[in-house]
């Protein structure tokens, strides 16, 4: 479905040419253009002139956000750079007005009027959503050496007296700046993150927080995301009087968050009957919960964004509507499992959090802003014991869960959320708290493969993994995600790629999805294997198949943190070497440990077997870029140890 | 809004129908039909056992009865076998221009015990897309309730488009899940013949007068148990292994449509105007032709005068699209003038020039290997076929050129545009003929790498290749809108994609905007561990631009025909130093393979100089003899052959420390 929209707006933006309607550029634009820059490393696109948003806050509770943008196109593939983009929310914003310019690199100029912009949703997914973007892509007219720069002016009437300011993207940027006009009587705090505390200069009423000359921010694998390395502000405005309040503290945040979600409680009849339905079999508390837990997370996920400007983004619909529609989003199922367990006399919480990088939310800045996912806290007894339990000062023992997420079944939760800091909204008693974090032991692939080697080379033998907890998770969302045949070409892709004409025989799935594990056994042969050499050695690499991680570090240089996650790794591979042959030579068993993991690797010849075996586990660790070297060397010897091959020679 | 826009957005909704997926003659949706015990009781699908869903019937009626609007009504009934099978069918966006509109939407689940949960309008969804100035695409979405394994999903919804034709039509037959049976009523417009063309379709079928008093005027072709359709790598285009159908009025007009003679009479018509050449051109003709000393020398002095001396304004990236629209030349002689135009003016200033120079020049019609193997002997539509090139005869023989692509040299042309069925066309009518391949030795890399080898496994030095024919064309086309230092760097990260543990530095690339030239990389490599090393011994494997290669086919299954883009050659000459301390202990080459067919070859030649260096050279060709396409059963053989190939190439030799 969603190719003919791309294609409908790749067509309109070539095929659209309104009339000029002229070509002035303001004064502004002009001194941005103006700008000596520093010299860049080439690889930088563009440079920033100016990020600039000006915020008033209306004593109607509106706020009137003008946005005045510039930016150098530094490489002639960095076209893309000229676009201006303004988001905005139907029922409660609006794009006041849209204004675009370039300045060439040659020196002609040209406006973008209102007959150049493109007003389209901003998810082409999701069918119930008021967000919307007014667009003006100049990227045609761009070129090295351009500037361009928009305007954009909006009305909206904020959730919040709360916002954020992220003074930089990739880009380097010459000069950033966030400024807030409020009423009398109103004062403005802020909150800085990823970077020395920046303080406002304040003239009146008006707040102007400003940095200049900011460095790129390359991406690199393995990197916190650019939210966590861009300089950002968070900012509260209130009134002095304490009319319009502000959140002060994370309870204050629950009340906020409870006050919504609790009165959609509803357990209604049917309710009630799939609760039990659902647990008819269930002797546990845990067997009650997994029951509701996998029911919730199998309903079909319908992002659903109506209302948001009156706070409905947060707001869960009725949980006996979703139970009777048989769809929902994250708020929603969290919220249906909220009554199911209620039927049940099992008391739980909504979990608000930030999905996509689990260092994102700070403590220190109480707001409902910093979350974008919703999950679920139950209370559980002693009885229950899973790795994902937090034991909370006021509210017991709760087991955390993803109901979203339908690949991490109870007992276990997305890696992307563990160790977040996350609001568990429970009124007066709830507040921020930071999730469970599995242990490395609860996260692994074991794999143990059993080959016979043949005089000619050739090998045949069985595969059997088991993973557990998030490893698991990735194979289980393969196998559900793929048809049975793309599954195989999947597998015999992985087989290929260690093993030249190597085809799975028979491929046996187990998805133990309650236990949070899957067990994948697979039957393969590889014709000529191992090389034949003057038809008295045979040559062959132990490692047959790789190790399902393919982080590998060539730059040589680092600038951001890495990012390493837990995760175990043993590997047991036993080969019946051919008769008339022994091993005249094998590698030396190797030895890695690091502050962050260890590694190691073991060769055994005995009994006209070869045994070879190689383990790591890696600890959830953050690696500074100035030790960066250490985690190059390590990934660059495990690849070079598992290049190395075992010489067998004829007696 | 413009005439291009309207055009776009009928493009948009034609192509958007081929994804969307409905009977009735009012506003509302017609009655539900019964759903069968047996339809609930399935647990299995029947067409193909691993489907995630199936569809029990899908109807799709074309109504042309009326001059003004084309309507399409859909009534699809689907069993939900798996929850991949719900994904697919758990929204719906229902896309529509100003001239389109949707009604009668209505979809309804039923579970297996028989409860039924009804689409409710309240559900339904009118999203505005996108919207430029007045012009707004919208759709019509909506989420389904209760959908789960097991469930029978029905929907049903009508699509009125204004001001079109049934005539023209491409009928899907095959869709991405298997059909039980799959129709397609239409009623043709009063007094018109409406004809048929089938395209890979099992078995007979053909529109038949549909029975019943509700299909009065109706004619229904059915194709029953169709598989879905699946895409596998190295297929040939889609139109040519999917079940379709194209439908067509029979022509009344003086040129007929339906028939190649038609396009080829109606283009052959207007071929004077089009190569018309005044004084300015003959006399350039004139000047650029007397200094050739053979035909072929005229032709390629005309050649590069319209390619470098004329400003192609459809590949400067420099140009705004104002400035583009500027220059519009309606003449070869405007293009003359003003020393620039787009592709199709420098086209046709080419033509015109050679004409008046006095050689016989045609325009091509072609088909395009991307999106169809073009067949004249087949049913004519204007869709089969695009603008190719121009034939000019030389030395008694036609002879294709492009000079309004500049990335093409004199007499290349694109790999989907080589080897294809062409019609000829030129003042007193039209040929059929096929366009030039250039068979594996004009689509040539020779690979050359010099290098060091230490006895820890690092290997050091410089490789050149150089890129000939198709390579070049692929690259210079990839790479035309590209500042140098992108070239430089996808080339760098091509060779890191295939050994990422190697450095590549000072990266150099020449004759990139020289068509007649190789397109030639140079870079300094250097690979730790690229020979493993044990105790005592050093493995190498010679063939460095083969390293890390992943093999071409891993899948054990196949389906469609296998298809290759052209024939390829390649020629690497490596030559290794090795390290002191270390002596050959095993240096056999690996052995040559090929096929009985001459289609392949791989060849290897392993010799030691002094003891020291080490050469390797190997050569290989794919495609001799125009052989790219493979029927299905002949899948096996050419993968083992691939396999025997990497495996050639993966090859390694042995290096023993001396005592």
């Amino acid at each position: 479905m969603k190719s003919w929209i791309i294609v409908s707006i790749f067509t309109l933006l070539l095929c659209v040419f309104p009339v000029l309607a002229g070509n002035d550029v303001p004064d502004w634009l002009r001194q941005d253009a103006a700008i000596t820059v520093p010299t860049y490393e080439k690889n930088v696109p563009g440079v920033v002139l100016r990020n600039d948003q000006t915020v008033e806050y209306t004593s109607d509770g509106k706020i009137i956000v003008t946005t005045t943008y510039a930016v150098r196109i530094l490489l002639h593939e960095a076209k893309d750079l000229a676009v201006a983009t303004a988001v905005y929310l139907v029922s409660s914003g609006k794009i006041k007005e849209i204004n675009a310019w370039i300045i060439s690199g040659n020196g002609v100029n040209k406006k973008y009027d209102k007959d150049y912009i493109i007003d389209q949703v901003t998810d082409i997914d999701d069918i119930y959503n008021e967000y919307r973007m007014k667009i003006i892509d100049a990227s045609r007219d761009a070129d090295t050496g351009s500037v361009f720069g928009y305007q954009v002016i909006s009305e909206e009437r904020p959730l919040f007296t709360q916002d954020i300011w992220t003074f930089q993207g990739t880009l380097p940027t010459i000069n950033s700046r966030y400024s807030l006009s409020l009423p009398k009587g109103w004062k403005a705090t802020n909150t800085t993150f990823n970077h020395a505390d920046i303080q406002p200069q304040i003239s009146g009423n008006t707040y102007s927080w400003e940095l200049r000359n900011l460095s790129p921010i390359p991406l690199e694998k393995a990197s916190p995301s650019i939210r966590n390395l861009a300089p950002r502000i968070a900012v509260n405005y209130f009134a002095e009087n304490g009319s319009t309040p502000v959140y002060k503290d994370w309870t204050a945040v629950s009340r906020w968050g409870s006050s919504l979600h609790d009165s959609q409680v509803i357990v209604d009849d049917a309710v009630a009957a799939k609760a039990r339905e659902l647990t008819a079999n269930a002797t546990t508390e845990l067997e009650k919960i997994r029951a509701v837990g996998t029911f919730v997370q199998n309903l079909q996920y319908i992002s659903i964004d109506i209302g948001v400007g009156y706070g409905n983004g947060y707001k869960p619909r009725p949980s006996n509507l979703v139970l009777n529609r048989g769809y929902g989003d994250c708020k929603d199922k969290a919220n249906l499992m909220r009554a199911l367990l209620r039927v049940l006399k099992i008391e739980s919480y909504p979990i608000f959090i930030y999905s996509g990088d689990a260092t994102y939310t700070r403590e220190e800045w109480a707001s409902p802003s910093q979350f974008n996912h919703c999950i679920i806290a139950v209370k559980v007894s002693d009885e229950t014991k899973t790795a994902t339990i937090l034991n909370h000062p006021k509210l017991g023992r709760l087991l955390i869960f993803d109901a979203t997420d339908s690949y991490t079944p109870v007992g276990d939760l997305p890696e992307y959320l563990q160790g977040s800091f996350a609001l568990i909204s429970a009124g007066d008693a709830g507040g921020l708290s930071k999730m469970p974090i599995t242990p490395p032991e609860a996260n692994g692939l074991d794999r143990k493969i059993e080959v016979n080697l043949l005089a000619t080379g050739a090998i045949s033998g069985i595969i059997r993994e088991k993973t557990i907890g998030q490893a698991s998770t990735a194979f289980r969302g393969q196998y559900r995600v793929m048809k049975t045949a793309e599954y195989q070409q999947m597998i015999d892709s992985w087989l290929t790629y260690g093993a030249t004409s190597a085809k799975s025989t028979k491929i046996t799935a187990t998805d133990l999805n309650a236990e949070a594990k899957f067990n994948l056994d697979i039957e393969f042969s590889a014709a000529n294997y191992a090389q034949l050499m003057q038809n008295r050695l045979l040559v062959f690499k132990p490692v047959i198949v790789g190790r399902r991680e393919s982080v590998r570090f060539s730059e040589a240089t680092r600038k951001n943190p890495i990012l390493i996650d837990a995760e175990t790794f043993t590997e047991t591979v036993i080969f019946t070497l051919p008769q008339g042959f022994t091993v005249d030579e094998m590698p030396d068993a190797v030895k890695l440990e690091t502050a962050f993991g260890k590694y190691s690797t073991s060769y055994e010849a005995k009994d006209g077997k070869l045994i070879f075996t190689r383990s790591y586990r890696l600890n959830q660790t953050t690696v500074l870029p100035e030790n960066y070297k250490s985690v190059k060397d390590f990934y660059a010897k495990m690849s070079e140890v598992e290049q190395s091959p075992v010489v067998l020679v004829k007696k | 809004m413009n005439l291009s826009v309207k055009r776009t957005f009928l493009f948009i909704w034609l192509i958007s129908s081929v994804f969307t997926v409905t009977l009735f003659a009012g506003d509302d949706p017609l009655p539900w039909r019964p759903v069968s015990p047996a339809e609930l009781a399935m647990k299995t699908p029947t067409v193909e056992p691993d489907a995630d869903a199936e569809a029990i019937f899908w109807e799709v009626r074309l109504d042309d009865k009326k001059e003004d609007k084309l309507t399409f009504t859909n009534y699809v009934r689907v069993k939900i076998f798996t929850e991949r099978g719900r994904e697919r069918f758990a929204k719906f966006d229902l896309p529509f221009t100003k001239d389109v509109k949707i009604e009668g939407i209505a979809a309804r689940v039923t579970k297996a015990d028989g409860t039924v949960l009804e689409l409710q309008p309240s559900d339904i969804f009118e999203r505005e897309i996108v919207k430029v100035d007045k012009v707004k695409l919208k759709a019509k979405s909506f989420a389904v309730a209760g959908i789960e394994p097991g469930v029978i999903f029905e929907y049903q919804y009508r699509e009125v488009r204004k001001n079109d034709s049934a005539g023209g039509e491409r009928l899907i037959f095959q869709k991405d899940i298997p059909i039980q049976k799959m129709s397609y009523y239409v009623r043709p417009y009063g007094g018109r013949t409406l004809r048929q063309n089938s395209f890979n379709m099992s078995g007979d079928v053909t529109f038949d007068k549909a029975q019943g008093d509700e299909n009065k005027g109706f004619y229904v072709a059915t194709m029953t148990n169709v598989k879905a359709f699946k895409e596998e790598p190295r297929m040939p285009p889609i139109n040519f292994v999917r079940s379709w159908m194209l439908l067509y009025y029979e022509s009344f007009n003086s040129f007929n449509f339906s028939i190649w003679s038609g396009y080829a009479n109606a283009i052959s018509f207007g071929f004077k105007e089009i190569v018309k050449a005044n004084d300015d051109v003959k006399k350039t003709a004139q000047m650029l032709t007397a200094g050739g000393a053979t035909t072929e020398d005229k032709v390629r002095n005309i050649y590069n005068f319209v390619q470098k001396d004329i400003k192609n304004i459809t590949f400067d990236s420099t140009m705004t699209d104002e400035a583009r629209r500027k220059v519009e030349n309606k003449k070869p002689s405007d293009t003359l003038k003003k020393r620039m135009g787009d592709s199709g003016d420098i086209e046709r200033l080419f033509a015109s020039l050679v004409s008046a120079a006095g050689f016989e020049a045609r325009i091509v019609l072609s088909g395009d290997s991307r999106e169809f193997f073009f067949n004249p002997n087949q049913q004519a539509h204007s869709s089969f076929v695009h603008l190719c090139c121009t034939a000019v005869k030389i030395d008694g023989k036609f002879r294709y050129f492009n000079p309004g692509t500049p990335f093409l040299g004199f007499g290349q042309l694109t790999w989907y545009e080589e080897g294809v069925s062409a019609i000829l066309i030129g003042e007193n009518g039209y040929d059929l003929n096929g366009t030039t391949f250039n068979d594996q030795d004009k689509n040539n890399a020779k690979r050359t790498g010099k290098f060091k080898l230490t006895e820890d496994g690092t290997l050091e030095g410089n490789i050149t290749i150089e890129y000939a024919g198709q390579n070049a064309i692929r690259r210079r086309q990839a790479g035309y809108d590209d500042s140098e230092q992108k070239r430089l760097d996808d080339f760098k990260a091509e060779m890191q994609d295939q050994m990422s543990t190697a450095e590549f530095a000072d990266v150099t690339l020449e004759n990139f905007a020289d068509n007649s030239k190789p397109l030639i990389y140079a870079c300094k490599v250097r690979v730790v561990n690229y020979a493993q090393k044990t105790g005592k011994r050093l493995f190498l494997q010679p063939g460095f631009f083969e390293y890390g290669n992943k093999a071409i086919f891993s899948d054990s299954k196949r389906v469609h025909q296998i298809f290759f883009k052209h024939p390829w050659s390649e020629d690497d000459d490596v030559q290794i130093e090795l390290p002191p301390n270390f002596a050959l202990d095993s240096a056999d080459a690996p052995a040559n393979n090929g096929d009985d067919g001459n289609i392949s070859s791989q060849k290897f030649k392993l010799t030691v100089e002094k003891g020291t260096t080490l050469q390797y050279k190997r050569t290989f060709y794919f495609g001799n003899g125009g052989r790219i396409l493979f029927p299905a059963n002949a899948y096996p053989a050419l993968k083992g052959l691939f396999d025997k190939f990497q495996q050639a190439d993966s090859h390694t030799i042995t290096l023993k420390q001396k005592v």
